[in-house]
């Protein structure tokens, strides 16, 4: 809120200048506010990163039981804690792995030994594809549907649509995807891959019907919850008085809708969808668990369960940093959106 | 469990089908609903590819003697490099880099011949330099490998060669099963000065790729001593979950899995173009019962804890009914003492409890629940104790909380899945987390020793009588019930056979494709 009122009070400011200067000014507005911005998703990483090394100490058992099992001696259990650093104290295995980022390196899995960078690089660019496909699913999907849905106030389709998104809405991803793998890829149709099987090396929009899937269910949970935000904006527009009197001058439905009612109503429903996709980057780890997707998400399930440290810092700081921008770019859409 | 769940959400809210199916048909307009089908998989009576379900770590590698030990690794292993022998269902072994091992009278010398004419996959020759090689790096301490806990009675100083083919073990005491010891699966040899990377083995596969937790392929080595594979390649992939697995079989994305859910089992049975093999029955689910400490430092309370369980009810209900009756004592069906089918005898456990002065015990038991049927079995004991005023909670954990504290729980989960051999050392172990249950019977350790001194199969057999029955008759694990390993494949698959004695599909050198 701080930041939104800086936003604000910054473009506020330069309102009454004259315009090259007014431009010369928002221009330096906005550069220091990117700063701030950029200074303050530092700040935050900063503090993901402590709370997420103190979480993991935190959590019972520790990596070289899980690796070597319950026939492991204490003596090779104190080898394999040397081995992998971890006899060090805390806060040195803290600097350490914050001054290696400093200089772009991630680390090596504690487990394998291997760089974070490697075993994730390919994995992130298919959680990326899934992840933007999935936007450009869900961003004029849910327009369409909230405009059918408010055009078609209280009728069948818009009841139907309300019954049904408060349904999938309620239901956790888990089982919404359940039902899609049983339905789809092995109990009923048998149509569809049921686990998404991308080998290595190949993009994942090589083998489409791996997604289809995954991304059906991303689809259908951002559609729901999105659609729904532009529904009640387009209600609020269409209700207004400008769409009233233009009902009254005579102007056809289409006009009404795409030229007037659509632009105002996009407004607010925009840092709604950057939030959504900020939620469908955190979302994408329930998904690509379940169909066996090969990106970050399922990594992340597997390096929480090892107590891997590094690679547990870097998705998770990967995320954090995705869902800072998107919340970000959510922030400055409503803030400009308000002054304008 | 899927099926079931399925089947739930489906009579109770099909309206939710109205939105998957309109999001299934955006995203097949979305993709274009093109095909990515390949030829994967199918080829005549030699050649194609054979794709392998494993469930395995992100984090896996390609070193032989990696850490990270997932399915995946067992199975790659098994395809890229070879033991000294295979150890067969009687017993024996089916030599394999080995043709043959001998010892001194007094057992303190082995030697062991090593097969001629067998080639890495670069061409260059198997010799005595690669074992001693691999020996010496599994019994540095600094490696941390659990292998070193098989052949610690060796000396790495110990070890010599006396020609290419030819090694000697000079051991500072008699060890009796020195075959056994080393001629276990997990010793595999590569070749000396190799990289990990590089998966130098002998085995009747080279590697072609490798994606941690991903996938490993391998095409056949035609320069194999050996039965050469009829396959061209065999593709292991990787997945999170024993359901994932069992998903992909049923939708035809690979051939084979032994990484199955059990629970899967009646949708699969009745699934055209699949089939079940299920393996000898060598893993068994036990319960613990640490014997240092109260209530279990007495053996009445131990007996009474064996005689509550119903392990018909466990064997039907927790595993399935696809196992046997365990009873009490550990290794496999081989040299089994004379002693009777232990079975529920709830008003004999009441009254060991009472005369032990614990007749109202109450007592948590610890569970990981990491092996299908463990926690059912648990509940099963939990429930049929209540029967007699014993009050048993179970306490389902996370599994690295689990094992950091293993070795100090009183009451706990477990399995076994060793040979006796190989299980002996362990239970008379010292160290905690060996001997998780703290038991030593001086009876049983004294026959322990003598069962390592000999090399006389008959004699060895004799002994690990004597010491089960001592098992049975004070031991401190619960063994109710078998449980195999049951693996799954397509019916245009043949020559797949379970291993012994794990049960999991690992030999793929008889395999065809039709």
């Amino acid at each position: 809120m701080a930041t939104e009122m800086t936003t604000k009070q910054a473009i506020d400011a330069v309102e009454p200048v004259k315009a090259p200067s007014r431009r010369r000014n928002r221009r330096a507005t906005i550069a220091w506010l990117i700063v701030q911005r950029g200074l303050m998703g530092v700040v935050t990483l900063w503090c993901i990163s402590v709370i997420v090394f103190v979480a993991t100490q935190a959590m019972p058992g520790d990596v070289a039981h899980i690796i070597l099992g319950a026939g492991a001696t204490a003596d090779q259990i104190a080898q394999l804690n040397k081995n992998m650093g971890l006899d060090e104290p805390l806060l040195t295995q803290y600097w350490d792995w914050l001054g290696n980022v400093l200089t772009g390196n991630m680390g090596n899995s504690l487990v394998s030994g291997q760089p974070v960078s490697e075993l994730l690089s390919e994995r992130i660019f298919n959680s990326a594809t899934l992840t933007v496909i999935a936007m450009i699913l869900i961003l004029p999907l849910s327009l369409l549907v909230g405009l059918l849905a408010a055009v078609f106030r209280d009728r069948f389709f818009d009841r139907s649509y309300l019954g049904t998104s408060l349904v999938v809405t309620a239901t956790p991803d888990f089982v919404l995807g359940s039902l899609v793998i049983a339905v789809f890829g092995t109990v009923v149709f048998k149509v569809l891959p049921p686990v998404s099987l991308i080998p290595p090396g190949d993009a994942p929009w090589q083998h489409p019907k791996q997604l289809i899937m995954p991304l059906a269910v991303m689809t259908l949970v951002g559609v729901t919850y999105l659609s729904r935000l532009v529904r009640v904006s387009f209600i609020d527009v269409l209700e207004s008085e400008y769409v009233q009197l233009a009902t009254i001058k005579g102007l056809s439905t289409r006009r009404i809708l795409f030229r007037h009612a659509l632009p105002n109503a996009l407004a607010p429903s925009i840092p709604a969808a950057s939030i959504m996709a900020a939620y469908t980057i955190a979302g994408s780890v329930v998904i690509e668990y379940l169909f066996g997707y090969p990106g970050i998400g399922s990594a992340l399930v597997d390096a929480v369960a090892g107590h891997d440290l590094p690679m547990v810092q870097a998705i998770i700081m990967l995320m954090a940093a995705a869902f800072f921008c998107f919340n970000q770019l959510a922030d400055v859409l409503g803030t400009l959106n308000k002054s304008r | 469990m899927l099926s079931r769940l399925v089947g739930k959400e489906h009579g109770r809210r099909p309206r939710v089908l109205a939105p998957v199916a309109f999001a299934m048909a955006v995203s097949l307009a979305a993709a274009g609903c093109s095909s990515s089908s390949s030829s994967e998989g199918s080829g005549g009576a030699s050649g194609g590819m054979l794709r392998v379900g494993v469930v395995a770590s992100t984090i896996s590698t390609i070193d032989a003697y990696s850490n990270v030990r997932s399915q995946d690794f067992y199975v790659r292993n098994a395809a890229l490099f070879e033991p000294l022998a295979h150890r067969t269902k009687d017993g024996g072994y089916q030599w394999a880099l080995a043709t043959g091992i001998t010892h001194n009278k007094d057992n303190t010398e082995w030697t062991v011949k090593l097969r001629p004419n067998v080639k890495f996959h670069d061409g260059s020759p198997f010799s005595a330099d690669d074992v001693i090689a691999v020996f010496n790096r599994i019994l540095d301490k600094k490696n941390a490998l659990i292998e070193r806990n098989y052949v610690d009675f060796m000396d790495p100083k110990g070890i010599e060669k006396v020609d290419d083919l030819t090694v000697k073990f000079k051991l500072d005491k008699p060890y009796g099963p020195f075959e056994f010891a080393v001629t276990n699966s997990n010793i595999i040899f590569y070749k000396k000065g190799s990289t990990p990377e590089q998966a130098m083995g002998t085995g009747p596969f080279s590697l072609v790729a490798f994606s941690p937790g991903r996938e490993t392929t391998v095409k056949r080595f035609d320069g194999y001593w050996g039965t050469k594979p009829k396959v061209d390649k065999v593709k292991v992939i990787s997945f999170k979950t024993a359901e994932a697995s069992t998903n992909a079989i049923i939708g035809g994305q690979i051939d084979a899995s032994s990484n199955i859910l059990q629970t899967s089992l009646p949708t699969i049975e009745k699934t055209p173009g699949l089939k079940v093999m299920k393996s000898d029955v060598n893993l068994k689910v036990s319960i613990g019962m640490r014997a240092d400490v109260a209530p279990f430092n007495d053996v009445r309370v131990r007996q009474a804890m064996r005689l509550i369980l119903d392990r018909k009810l466990a064997l039907s209900n927790a595993f399935d009914g696809l196992g046997e009756l365990a009873n009490d004592h550990s290794g496999f069906d081989q040299c089994v003492p004379d002693v009777p089918q232990r079975q529920q005898d709830l008003p004999q456990a009441k009254k060991l409890l009472a005369d032990a002065g614990k007749s109202n015990l109450s007592i948590s038991l610890e569970t990981a629940a990491n092996k299908p049927g463990m926690l059912q079995l648990v509940q099963i004991l939990a429930e049929d104790a209540k029967k007699i005023g014993v009050n048993i909670k179970v306490q389902k954990m996370e599994l690295g909380a689990y094992l950091e504290k293993w070795g100090e729980r009183t009451f706990y989960t477990g399995y076994d899945t060793r040979p006796y051999l190989e299980g002996v050392p362990e239970i008379i172990s010292k160290d905690n987390a060996l001997n998780h249950t703290h038991w030593h019977d001086p009876e049983f350790e004294s026959l322990a020793k003598k069962l390592y001194a000999t090399s006389d199969a008959t004699e060895q057999c004799d002994i690990e009588k004597q010491m089960k029955k001592i098992e049975y008759e004070r031991g401190a694990s619960i063994l109710a019930a078998t449980n195999p390993t049951v693996s799954v494949y397509s019916s245009k698959v043949k020559g797949l056979v379970p291993e012994f004695p794990s049960g999991n599909l690992y030999d793929f050198t008889k395999v065809t494709i039709d």
